[in-house]
């Protein structure tokens, strides 16, 4: 188990949520390479989209995303406004990525530290905020799961989880389901359907309960049948790597 | 012809101290041209408006010294400028108000309709609501719609005094085609209380006229325009050039001190006298090679 890539286990038990034909709403970054490997393998038809009004981009390479190429051999180039206000809300899936998560999946991509005197400021919203607060549902990635990376609470609430528990997306008039599960180097995380708590659900090759525990800034529960996630075979590794043959998103 | 300025005179002509700046352009097309001579120019206490274009600019601005407050929804993780100016116990020299992509472009939208707000159903429950810079209470409001008793979110306005974007062509009449993805450069456009477009090619309106779905922007909203060969450079220009990584990956190396930045500055710009002058350091050899990778080629 010393040559495991966590990093392709990671993005390829996220690519398993997307199922053949499904809309799928892609933040920046690592969803990216979610998404296009779900649609080379398992989920054919599938069509991406983005917050620049990026409708159902023909990639065979993954680019960086603020490159306009991106937006090649697309069906359309719609705006920000269609593209956050209209499409997102109907799409299948969103996938988000993140530099901190919480127990109750909110997600911070803007300071780590205090908001006023940060020790890093890390990006911003762009459209995180609006994809977690619209979504009809939306799924999180996020690599090198650390304890400071899934801290108790998010130094700074950039996107909306479950925010403090049950009733909260209601009670602030969120109109999207909220979050489903999350997607580390580490493991996999579902959402207990009353208390909104994250969960661990399935561990990745040699990870341990314990390992997990560790790089969690909370005691974090597990599901009473706990899942191994699937070693990716040769071919799903051959298959990711070819898609990203300059390593925008993989190392 | 009467928009038709130099970029200098543009610059002067349009833009003073203290106002507030937009740069549209998402699928490449900003106009670093004009970011530049805005520096060349010593320009200050700008704000700097966004929604979701011109985050590479913003850094070479607030790093330049000519913009102090942003309205916007990120910086990068490159913005090494602003992250030496925010992060840890340095006084702060850039004022940041955090709002989202679709928060920035509703606001937009609401300032170019002469809207007093724009309803929105992301941000309540999060930081960016609760969490105020300089725009303080007016940032967000909450009410409760007249109409099905719903908790909503409003956002002000945003008019910034000027718009700038790079365009692929432009006629002889202002009126601006584009090529690539557009983000909300429509509305920041729109929300603009002048508007200068900097263009790669001056084309003939015949060619406007024969394709008018094909307009991105009416010339009779443009109050100035500058053609700019290489206009948007470092940044792309779909169907001219691709995006030059080499020169970004080196204006972020160099912006890791004020010192190394200022030199860069002192390279790049304020030891440049036009664009023209800029185009030629760049060397043929290097636009050859750009020319060749761009994106979104016809035919």
């Amino acid at each position: 188990m010393t040559s495991v890539d966590y990093k392709a286990v990671m993005i390829i038990a996220a690519a398993r949520r997307i199922s053949k034909g499904n809309e799928v709403f892609v933040g920046m970054g690592l969803p990216i390479i979610v998404a296009m490997y779900a649609q080379k393998s398992h989920a054919p038809h599938s069509v991406l989209l983005n917050e620049y009004g990026i409708v159902d981009p023909m990639m065979h390479k993954a680019i960086e995303v603020a490159d306009p190429a991106f937006g090649e051999r697309s069906v359309q180039l719609c705006g920000m406004t269609d593209a956050l206000g209209w499409l997102l809300r109907r799409a299948d899936i969103a996938v988000l990525g993140a530099a901190q998560v919480d127990r109750y999946g909110n997600s911070n991509s803007t300071v780590i530290g205090d908001y006023r005197k940060p020790n890093v400021r890390i990006a911003g919203s762009g459209g995180a905020n609006d994809i977690a607060s619209l979504a009809r549902s939306f799924v999180i990635i996020m690599d090198k799961q650390r304890p400071e990376k899934m801290p108790e609470r998010v130094d700074y609430l950039t996107s909306p989880g479950f925010l403090d528990g049950p009733q909260a997306r209601e009670h602030y008039g969120l109109p999207g389901g909220g979050p489903e599960a999350v997607y580390t180097d580490k493991a996999v995380y579902k959402f207990h359907p009353v208390t909104k708590e994250l969960f661990v659900q399935s561990l990745h090759p040699g990870i341990t309960l314990a390992d997990v525990r560790e790089d969690t800034g909370w005691k974090i529960s597990a599901a009473p049948k706990l899942l191994r996630t699937p070693l990716p075979t040769p071919g799903e590794l051959r298959l990711l790597r070819s898609l990203d043959p300059n390593h925008v998103y993989l190392d | 012809m009467g928009k038709f300025l130099p970029l200098e005179k543009a610059v002067k002509n349009l833009v003073v101290d203290g106002a507030t700046i937009a740069f549209a352009g998402s699928g490449g097309r900003a106009s670093y041209s004009f970011a530049y001579e805005l520096i060349r120019q010593h320009m200050q206490h700008l704000t700097f408006c966004s929604a979701g274009t011109g985050a590479v600019i913003l850094d070479l601005l607030a790093g330049a010294g000519v913009v102090d407050r942003a309205e916007i929804a990120f910086t990068l993780t490159n913005s090494r400028n602003i992250r030496r100016m925010i992060e840890g116990h340095r006084s702060r020299r850039l004022a940041i108000e955090d709002y989202s992509n679709l928060a920035m472009s509703f606001r937009f939208m609401a300032a170019a309709l002469d809207l007093p707000f724009m309803p929105i159903r992301s941000l309540r429950g999060s930081d960016i609501e609760r969490r105020r810079g300089f725009v303080g209470d007016h940032k967000i409001k909450e009410v409760v719609s007249p109409f099905l008793s719903e908790r909503v979110a409003l956002v002000p306005p945003c008019s910034p005094d000027v718009v700038v974007m790079h365009a692929q062509e432009v006629d002889e009449d202002g009126n601006v085609r584009i090529v690539g993805p557009v983000g909300s450069d429509d509305w920041t456009l729109k929300a603009g209380k002048k508007v200068v477009i900097t263009a790669e090619k001056l084309i003939d309106s015949k060619i406007t006229r024969k394709d008018p779905n094909n307009s991105f922007f009416p010339g009779i909203r443009v109050d100035a325009v500058v053609i700019v060969p290489w206009g948007a450079h470092p940044s792309a220009l779909p169907r001219f050039y691709r995006s030059d990584y080499e020169f970004l990956n080196e204006l972020t190396q160099r912006s890791d001190s004020d010192r190394s930045f200022r030199e860069w500055l002192d390279e790049w710009v304020y030891g440049i006298k036009s664009h023209a002058s800029y185009v030629a350091k760049l060397g043929r050899t290097r636009l050859q090679t750009l020319k060749s990778g761009t994106s979104f080629k016809s035919g």
